[in-house]
Parts: C-alpha cells; sequence; structure tokens
C-alpha cells in the first residue's frame, strides 16, 4: 500500500510508514493543539515535492490562514502551484449560511480536482461543515460525506474539534457524534500540563486502518518543523 | 435694553431650548436633523439681530446672520417634505441637492457683498435682493404647498401636517409680509430675523411628536429560531389566520442583519420571536403613525434590516382603518432595496383586508400549517391527527399552536415515533417502513424549507408518496377532495414554466449547488421563481455572473477554476438559449 509522507520528523514512524494513501484521517484536538498547522505540513511538505494538495477553509480566511502559516516559518510561494486553499470562509461571508453549503463543498471538491488533480485534501474542519450543511442524521450525513471523500481519490485529513480535557484524562470518543468509527485513521492531538508550570503537547496515533502503528502517546514540538519524539526523551 | 431686543433675545432663549429637545427627543433622525438646523439657524439669525441692536457685534457679522437665514429656510423646506413624503434616497439626494446649493451660492454671495438679514424680503430691482426673495418665498411657497396637499389628500395625516402649515404661515407672515410691511412703513431696521421661528419651531415638532418612532437599538438578533428560506428584500403582507408565516418569513430575513419586531401593546411575549429585538406600540390614535415612523426610521438606519408588524390589526383597531392603510402604505414604499418589512394581517375582517389591496406589497395568503401537516400525515400514514396531537404535545402545544420553527420536531418525533412501531424482528416489512419513513421526512422537510413567496412549490401536494405495495389511505379519501388546502394564488403557467427552466439551467449546470446561486440570484433580484419573465433573462444573467465570481473567489490557483468556468459557460449558454425563447 502506498503511503503519504507526513513530513513531521519521527511522526511517520509512528504511523506505521506514512499515512495510507486515500483513506480519511480525523485529526482530532482541543483548541490550541495545532491542528491546522499539522495539516497544513502535511500538505506543504507534499507540496514541495510536487504532490498537489488542497486546504479547505470553512472558518478561517484565506488571508489569515497564509499570515498563519507565513508566522510558523512555511513560505506558501514556494507551493503556489502545488498547494490550493479554498477559501470557503470568505465565500460564507457572502452567501451566507442558508443553501445548499454540502452541494457547494461537493461542487468544488470535485470541479477542483478537474484542473488541479490533488492527492491530499484537507477539511478544516468537519465541526463547521456540520454546522453550515445542517447535518440532521449527523451519523448518516457523516458517512456519506466519508464516503464522498475516499470516492475522490485523494487522501483526505479531516479536522475535528474536541472539548478541552483535564490533564491526563484520555477522552472518550474522538469525535461529538462518533465519527471516529467511520474514519480509517484518528490522530489525536491533546495538551499535556506536566507540573505546575509547563504543558506539552503529544500526539497518538489512536487508529489507522492498514498500518501497524504506534498507539502511545509522543511529544510533538515544533521548531522550523514537527518532531515527534518519546514522552520520555 | 430695548423692547425688540428683548423679544429677539426671547426668542433666541425658545429656540434653544427647542433646539435642544428635537436634538435629543426627536427620533426620526434625519427629520430632527434638518428641524435642529432650522431651529439653529433662526437662533443664529435671532443673536446676530439682537448684537445689532445692542450694538455688541459689528457690521462684519452681518454676512453669518444672512447665511443662517439662507440655510435656515433651505432647512425648512427639506424638512417638510423629508416629512410629508418620506421618500427615497435617490429622489431625497436630487431634491436635497436642488435646494442647498442656491442657498449655499447665496449664503457665499451674501459674505461677498456683506449682505446681512436686514436685506432679506426688501422690495427691490437689485438683481442680488430679487434673487434672495425668490429663493425665499420659493423655499415656504414649497413648504406650504407640500404640507397643504399632504393635508387635504391623506386625512388620516391631519394631526400631522395640520400643526405644519400652522409653522409655516406663521414664518410667512413673520417674514416676506412682515418684511414688506415695515418697508411700505418705513421702518426698515426690525427686518432680517423671523420672530415667528419659535413659534413655527414648537408646531414642527408637534407634528413630529404625532408619529415620533419608539425607541429601538438595531441590534442583531441572538439565538433566535433559525428559518431556513431565502426570501427576497421587500414589503410582504401575509393573509393567514394567525402570524406564523409571517413571524418565520420575518425570522429568514433576520438572520444576521439588524431586525425589529413591532408588536401590540398588550402581547406578553412571543415565543417564535425570542432573542429579537421587540418594541410595543402603546394604544391610541397615534398607533398606527408611531408604527409607520418606527418601521421607517430603523430601514433607514438599518437599510438592509428587517421589520415585523405582528398584529396589524391592532392598528386599525387603535387608529381606524383609514389611518392605518395610510401608514401601512408609507411603511411599505419607505421599505429600502435590501430591507424587509412582513405584515401580518391576522384577525383583520375581509373588508379590511380589502381595503389594505391599494398597499403596494407583495401579497401572500398561504395555507395554514396544521392544515398542511396534517395533510401531510394523512397521505402517508393513513392516520388520524393523533400522532400530530401527540407530536404538538411533546412541544408543549396544541396541534393549532404549530408553527414554521416547530416543524423540524414534529419531523423528528413522527420520524423517532415511527421506529419505535417498527418490530425488529419484522423484516419483510422493513422496507415498506423505510419508504414510510423517508416520504414522510421528505415532504415534513419540503414543508419546512419552502417559503410561502415560492407559490409553485408551496401549493404543490406531497412530492413523494409511498408506491403502491405499501398500505394506505390517501389523504383525498379521508378529507374528501374540497378538504386539501387548494394552491392560493394563481400565477401564469409561462413563467413557472420560466422559472423552472432557469432553475433547471443553474442546477444542470453547476449540479445540486447551482440551487443555492440560483436562490441567491432570485433574492437579488427581489423576485419569486414564479414571477420571472423573460424580461428578467439579462438581470438573471447579470446576477448569475455575480454569484459564479463570488465562487471563483474562493478558489486561488487558476489550474483549478478550469471546471467552473466550463460550468458558468454551459450556464450562460442554457440562459441565452431561454432568452431566445428555447425550453
Amino acid at each position: 500500500m502506498k503511503r503519504i509522507t507526513t513530513g513531521a520528523d519521527g511522526l511517520d514512524e509512528i504511523l506505521g510508514g506514512g499515512i495510507p494513501q486515500g483513506s480519511v484521517v480525523l485529526l482530532a484536538g482541543a483548541p490550541g493543539t495545532m491542528k491546522t498547522s499539522v495539516a497544513y505540513h502535511v500538505l506543504n511538505a507534499n507540496a514541495l515535492k510536487g504532490m498537489k494538495g488542497l486546504y479547505i477553509s470553512l472558518e478561517q480566511s484565506r488571508a489569515s490562514l497564509v499570515d498563519h502559516v507565513v508566522g510558523m516559518g512555511f513560505d506558501p510561494r514556494a507551493t503556489k502551484d502545488t498547494l490550493s486553499i479554498l477559501d470557503l470562509a470568505n465565500l460564507r461571508k457572502r452567501m451566507g449560511d442558508g443553501g445548499s453549503w454540502m452541494d457547494l463543498f461537493r461542487m468544488y471538491t470535485q470541479s477542483i480536482r478537474a484542473g488541479f488533480p490533488y492527492q491530499i485534501l484537507v477539511l478544516d474542519s468537519l465541526d463547521a461543515l456540520e454546522l453550515l450543511a445542517k447535518f440532521q442524521n449527523y451519523r448518516q450525513d457523516v458517512y456519506e460525506l466519508f464516503k464522498w471523500l475516499r470516492g475522490l481519490g485523494a487522501t483526505s485529513i479531516v479536522l475535528g474539534e474536541l472539548p478541552t480535557t483535564s490533564a491526563r484524562d484520555a477522552p472518550d470518543a474522538f469525535g461529538k457524534h462518533r465519527e471516529d468509527y467511520l474514519a480509517d485513521g484518528i490522530v489525536h492531538l491533546r495538551l499535556e500540563k506536566r507540573g505546575d508550570f509547563e504543558v506539552k503537547r503529544v500526539i497518538r496515533v489512536v487508529k489507522m486502518r492498514g498500518a501497524n502503528h504506534d498507539t502511545g502517546y509522543h511529544s510533538l514540538s515544533f521548531d522550523k518543523g514537527f518532531r515527534v519524539t518519546d514522552l520520555m526523551g | 435694553m430695548s423692547p425688540y431686543s428683548l423679544v429677539l433675545a426671547a426668542s433666541v432663549a425658545a429656540l434653544v431650548a427647542l433646539f435642544a429637545y428635537a436634538a435629543t427627543r426627536l427620533r426620526r433622525r434625519l427629520a430632527a436633523l434638518l428641524l435642529s438646523g432650522f431651529l439653529g439657524a433662526s437662533g443664529v439669525a435671532g443673536a446676530v439681530g439682537l448684537g445689532y441692536e445692542e450694538h455688541v457685534l459689528n457690521p462684519a457679522w452681518g454676512a453669518v446672520g444672512f447665511a443662517a437665514v439662507s440655510l435656515g429656510y433651505a432647512s425648512v423646506v427639506l424638512f417638510v417634505v423629508l416629512f410629508v413624503h418620506e421618500g427615497r434616497g435617490r429622489q431625497r439626494t436630487v431634491f436635497s441637492v436642488a435646494v442647498l446649493v442656491p442657498g449655499l451660492v447665496l449664503a457665499a454671495v451674501g459674505g461677498l457683498f456683506s449682505w446681512s438679514p436686514a436685506d432679506t424680503f426688501q422690495p427691490s430691482t437689485d438683481l442680488g435682493h430679487v434673487a434672495v426673495n425668490a429663493y425665499l418665498v420659493l423655499c415656504l411657497g414649497v413648504a406650504l404647498a407640500e404640507s397643504f396637499i399632504a393635508w387635504r389628500r391623506f386625512p388620516a395625516r391631519q394631526p400631522e401636517t395640520f400643526p405644519l402649515i400652522l409653522g409655516i404661515v406663521s414664518l410667512v407672515i413673520a417674514g416676506p409680509i412682515y418684511g414688506f410691511e415695515l418697508v411700505v412703513l418705513g421702518i426698515t431696521s426690525y427686518t432680517g430675523a423671523n420672530l415667528a421661528a419659535p413659534l413655527a419651531g414648537a408646531l414642527f415638532i408637534a407634528a413630529m411628536s404625532v408619529g415620533n418612532p419608539l425607541r429601538f437599538r438595531g441590534r442583531v438578533p441572538e439565538g433566535a429560531r433559525r428559518v431556513p428560506w431565502a426570501v427576497a428584500p421587500g414589503a410582504y403582507l401575509i393573509d393567514e389566520p394567525r402570524p406564523k408565516y409571517a413571524e418565520a418569513l420575518f425570522l429568514a430575513g433576520a438572520h444576521e442583519t439588524p431586525a425589529l419586531a413591532i408588536v401590540s401593546d398588550s402581547e406578553s411575549s412571543v415565543p417564535d420571536l425570542a432573542g429579537v429585538e421587540m418594541v410595543r406600540l402603546p394604544p391610541g390614535r397615534k398607533c398606527a403613525a408611531t408604527m409607520a415612523a418606527t418601521s421607517s426610521e430603523f430601514l433607514a438606519r438599518n437599510p438592509n434590516g428587517s421589520v415585523l408588524v405582528d398584529d396589524f390589526s391592532y392598528v386599525v383597531a387603535n387608529s381606524g382603518l383609514d389611518a392605518a392603510g395610510g401608514a401601512l402604505s408609507r411603511a411599505a414604499s419607505g421599505v429600502p432595496a435590501e430591507g424587509t418589512l412582513v405584515v401580518s394581517l391576522s384577525k383583520l375582517t375581509n373588508g379590511e383586508r380589502e381595503a389594505l389591496l391599494r398597499v403596494r406589497a407583495i401579497r401572500l395568503a398561504p395555507p395554514p400549517v396544521e392544515s398542511r401537516l396534517t395533510t401531510i400525515l394523512q397521505a402517508h400514514l393513513g392516520a388520524s391527527t393523533d400522532p400530530l396531537a401527540r407530536a404538538a404535545l411533546a412541544r408543549g402545544k396544541r396541534i393549532e399552536d404549530l408553527t414554521i420553527p416547530d416543524l423540524p420536531h414534529v419531523r423528528d418525533y413522527m420520524l423517532a415515533s415511527l421506529a419505535d412501531m417498527r418490530s425488529p424482528a419484522d423484516d419483510a416489512a422493513q422496507s415498506g417502513w423505510r419508504r414510510v419513513s423517508e416520504g414522510l421526512a421528505a415532504d415534513l422537510e419540503t414543508l419546512w424549507r419552502t417559503p410561502p413567496t415560492e407559490t409553485d412549490l408551496a401549493s404543490s401536494p406531497p412530492a413523494t408518496l409511498p408506491e403502491g405495495d405499501v398500505p394506505l389511505i390517501r389523504a383525498a379519501e379521508v378529507l374528501g377532495a374540497s378538504a386539501i388546502p387548494q394552491p392560493a394564488p394563481e400565477v401564469p403557467a409561462a413563467s413557472v414554466a420560466l422559472g423552472a427552466a432557469i432553475r433547471d439551467a443553474f442546477l444542470g449546470s453547476l449540479g445540486p449547488a447551482g440551487e443555492a446561486v440560483y436562490r441567491r440570484v432570485l433574492g437579488r433580484l427581489r423576485k419569486d421563481a414564479a414571477a420571472l419573465g423573460p424580461d428578467d433573462l439579462p438581470k438573471v444573467s447579470k446576477l448569475a455572473d455575480e454569484a459564479v465570481a463570488d465562487l471563483f473567489s474562493a478558489i486561488d490557483v487558476e489550474a483549478a477554476k478550469k471546471d467552473l468556468n466550463e460550468r458558468t459557460r454551459r450556464l450562460h449558454a442554457q440562459l441565452n438559449g431561454l432568452a431566445r425563447g428555447e425550453r
């Protein structure tokens, strides 16, 4: 099975070699756990190698996202032909929240693919799409969405928002409505309190179909790129 | 101090007090601003006159006094015309420029030639003086004519227009007539300041107080119920037994824009309008004028806002049908291009409804929500209204109290009930149950999502009935054909066909996403699908371009726009085909 590299030092190893191509991976975490940055990092690392990627932002405008990633040290100019940001946040301001957003989402993902055959897609975020598309039967709607994403043939990373949990408590679920059962993979990002003053970011691959992955928590740090190390290290 | 100085001093003091009152207590912002301008300018002219009399000011101040007189009279005519007509933006701007520019020119020329207030209303053949006199008399003449015409034409507004007439007449007497009279008598020193300005100001304030808008903040609804309708802006009169569709239409338009519900004083609370700013109309004869002024002022300050008049029968009961009808016409004509006014005609008699036909607004008469619900349920379940009564009870309501925002809850309740009723082991019946559930859900969803403006959709019977192998009793068998709500308003078949063809063009080229774009175009066009005609096609095409440009703006890589370009080309080709009559 072909795998997509994450470009993060040490992350591919705990994933069992990378993200299996064509899978739908839920990247879940509380606010501040760097979900956006990790997802963009994966797109960026592959875009630099010529693999096209699409970042769909439903809440953050393109300008704001570019500011964010430039602040992190990424250079969007280097990937201008291989990494596209679909700014649905701005369109949302113009079109309003009424209307068929799921249809719009599908039209865009399909239309863009015709001229820009992306191989990795990031959806930021599932919760925003739920709100916009007014999911009625959540489990069914998410099932249909993931089926659609798999049908695109690209590897999809779907960002999911989790509430902030107390330190050391593993969440009961990685999706508000048990979408964790529907995803092919789940990567959980968390803030871990250490002592009275230190907070560490940790990452865990909860599930990855078709990969012999490590299931433990690892330390996630960022310094000109993401780096995943053993917690004890 | 001479007696004339004392009169001038008293006049200035009164004008200052009136100025303060007008600026702080009158809530029609633009009219109050113009009235304050008149009072302020008259106060300045009076103060300059007083300064002359008491030899405190040198002659150079004469130009200031003259400018104040010119602009004061300009303010009077602008105030009166705006107050009487509550005109739309373009007409108002043109008229304001036509009045203000000559006034400003005269004020500037007066400054150059050192004219003073004493130079006004002087019988002279000097071109400058003739121009000044003509302008000032014309201002008063237009103001008097406008207020007199309004007094004659709108008897219901006489409590407002009569003080206007009195005020302008007093200005005419104390202005041109008094000025010419003094010159004839050879007394020229008392000309200039109009001593009737305080009286006129007080009368103008009295006129404005008749319809002073209620106090509002103009806030966006917080946590209000959502209704997923794309509603074109405009004025709507909703003819229904209870204000259910009116409230839903208002809630649909009020999403993320300022909204105001005008309810009767006796209304304790309106559950469906929770989170929406609400003002209560006090009882009394002023009720209609207050309603119109509040609506117009709210929409003038929030041009994309929405106003709901929840109980127009209360206005009719308090002010009478003529006054209420006139106020409604004014409120409807004052709705800006992006604003929405929704008025419920519930509780009115047939005669009263007919009397309101002359109001220029979109008139809708949707069938009652509960009867449509009953029809759908009986068509799919062949049952009595018991399940609906239970669903209503779960919302703490009776069937007849169910409103549009209740529909998703009714649907969920009905589907949950159906799921509970099915035995897990009853495999043979599963497909039937699923079909019934899906059909019921689809029709309830259609009812929930279809605005009453889409007459061709709104009046159609349930779209997806279960197929023949599922035992059911159809609505017609239970109710009889006559009991099933019939399509309310009739629309020309050609219009419906064109509207549907345009929708098909959007869906055919953009896929299901075309629905969102099509609804947005209709919203911008301020028309229903059924009202679309061939003349609208160029506009539809232009608005489609704007909507598609927005779709393009979300994409940053040129190559990614290729497919969307092709879809847009297809859309234009189809719209062009429709323009050529190809359907």
